[in-house]
């Protein structure tokens, strides 16, 4: 049996959890936090979600390609995302970190505000807040985002893009699409 | 202490425009549900933001519209006691208080066994809040505040979720707790027993500006308008014009009363607290006829609605022990209105 495709899900699994979690985390701090413009943050946020995988991949690969600015950008110093597994993570985390943002968010919103300006009045700096009051106080819905993440991420991982990416026969491409997109239109 | 409070902000239903000083006394907000005196408590606290104003504790500018200054809460050394007192649910009693005091290792612990010990909290420091009464749970907020080294005390209906004994219980312990802060604080309410017993001065809030504002005794003898006579808990109102310099006529009861002071023009409505009321054997000055309507047994004394005899005029409230009552009972009643009572009022709706 061949190990090799399981094992690179797993890693590529669990650094995108990893990365989904604290990126998910922070956006949703964030948002939570903002005054103005939530519902378009939180729309551009969650829209991988809700596309199809092949037009996140194509959206990808049009910002991380070898043509595009970043891709170019990184070709200076010999750096080539695409066809590799930090390629299947990038996509991996942009598409299962809405899941996290989403319910890190819900969880911070049903804390009591009462609670969070209390303690701004009573001197505890935002950075306290967050440590010791928002995170504590929405601890189980956050590692119920992650748990979902981690399948969320496998899942995506699971569909052997990366393995058909090493296939010789294909063109380069469509191997990016594929590393990217998660396309499943293939075979 | 001095808090200098000018400020305007724009809500839904109205814009908020109060503008006040508050020195070395306890200072009431009095209105119902949704006049913006909570908003008013949120902005001095930074928690909301004025759109224009100026607000200075002590001497220290928390914010100014015009020189672009909008301290963060953080900043501001303002104690807020929230109306569910909003502590930490994931940390005990002596963890809500360290969390909030200031100062080195020290000196923190310190400040936890000097309000530990001032608010008889001692055996509970290692007490979740769900697992304290409403009473405690008030005391540990307090606790924290003290701790935090805040300058004045804003208190946002301290009591309003509590039964009648545990209220009692608090409000004869907030002496000890306002001696801490030289007396000075800002009591927000919709209960006027509260605001009577505990406050010195009172402003009326309605619709997002004061409309009357005094020492606590003139603002419940003399509340000016038609909605500060209802909120100090006035039961009796009506329209009211001028007759001539001294004689006033209330529309709805339809009676004319004597004052024997002269009326201002702008008067329009007259005001007539529910105990004011008193028994005559005969008809006098200012005395009517009345007719009893309805009697209704309370707890301590009877509610009786009179009208003026031979009228459908509006009834008027009228309450006494209940040994008066039984001893005067009739159908009909001679009545006596003690001009010094009836309260001359604007309504501001009018303009």
């Amino acid at each position: 049996m061949e190990l090799a495709p399981f094992i690179v899900t797993l890693k590529t699994a669990s650094t995108a959890t990893f990365l989904a979690f604290f990126i998910g985390i922070g956006l949703a701090y964030a948002v939570v936090r903002m005054r103005h413009g939530q519902g378009l943050a939180d729309a551009v946020i969650t829209l991988p979600m809700v596309l199809p995988p092949t037009v996140v991949g194509f959206f990808l690969l049009l910002l991380m390609g070898k043509r595009s600015t970043i891709g170019q950008f990184l070709l200076q110093f010999d750096v080539s995302i695409v066809f590799t597994w930090k390629a299947a993570v990038i996509s991996a985390v942009i598409v299962s970190m809405p899941l996290m943002y989403r319910t890190a968010r819900g969880a911070f919103e049903q804390i009591d505000q009462n609670i969070l300006n209390a303690a701004r009045t009573l001197g505890v700096s935002e950075w306290k807040i967050f440590w010791h009051l928002m995170i504590p106080n929405a601890k189980h819905g956050i590692l119920a985002g992650a748990g979902t993440d981690v399948h969320s991420s496998a899942g995506r991982v699971r569909r052997d893009d990366h393995v058909r990416g090493q296939c010789p026969e294909r063109d380069a491409n469509h191997v990016d699409g594929d590393l990217f997109g998660g396309s499943s239109q293939r075979l | 202490m001095r808090l200098l409070v000018d400020i305007r902000k724009r809500l839904r239903d109205f814009t908020l425009n109060v503008s006040f000083t508050v020195e070395n006394e306890i200072f009431a907000l009095l209105g119902g549900s949704g006049c913006g005196k909570s908003m008013t408590l949120k902005c001095i606290a930074g928690i909301e933001r004025p759109d224009e104003g100026r607000i200075i504790l002590n001497g220290r500018t928390l914010f100014d519209s015009d020189q672009k200054i909008n301290l963060p809460p953080q900043l501001r050394r303002v104690g807020y006691l929230f109306q569910n007192y909003a502590l930490f649910p994931n940390m005990t009693t002596a963890e809500n208080i360290l969390f909030a005091a200031v100062g080195t290792d020290e000196e923190k612990q310190r400040k936890l066994r000097e309000n530990v010990e001032r608010f008889k909290l001692s055996g509970l420091e290692a007490s979740y809040p769900w697992q304290l009464s409403g009473g405690q749970q008030q005391r540990v907020a307090f606790a924290r505040i003290l701790s935090s080294g805040a300058e004045i005390l804003l208190l946002d209906e301290p009591f309003s979720a509590l039964d009648s004994y545990l209220k009692w219980q608090l409000e004869l312990e907030f002496d000890m707790v306002f001696a801490a802060y030289d007396n000075s604080a800002i009591l927000v309410s919709h209960d006027r027993g509260e605001v009577y017993r505990i406050s010195d001065r009172v402003a009326v809030m309605n619709r997002g500006t004061i409309e009357a504002m005094n020492t606590k005794r003139e603002i419940f003898e003399n509340p000016l308008t038609l909605s500060a006579a209802l909120l100090t808990g006035c039961k009796n109102v009506s329209a009211a014009h001028k007759q001539s310099a001294e004689v006033i006529r209330a529309e709805d009861w339809q009676m004319e009363f004597e004052l024997g002071r002269s009326i201002p023009d702008e008067i329009n409505c007259i005001g007539l607290r529910a105990h004011a009321l008193e028994h005559r054997r005969s008809a006098g000055e200012n005395t009517f006829l009345m007719r009893v309507e309805q009697t209704i047994e309370d707890n301590f004394s009877y509610v009786v609605m009179i009208r003026r005899a031979g009228t459908e005029a509006r009834p008027i409230r009228w309450e006494m022990d209940k040994q008066l009552w039984r001893s005067i009972a009739a159908d009909e009643i001679y009545v006596h209105f003690p001009p010094s009572k009836l309260m001359l009022l604007t309504d501001g709706r009018e303009g």
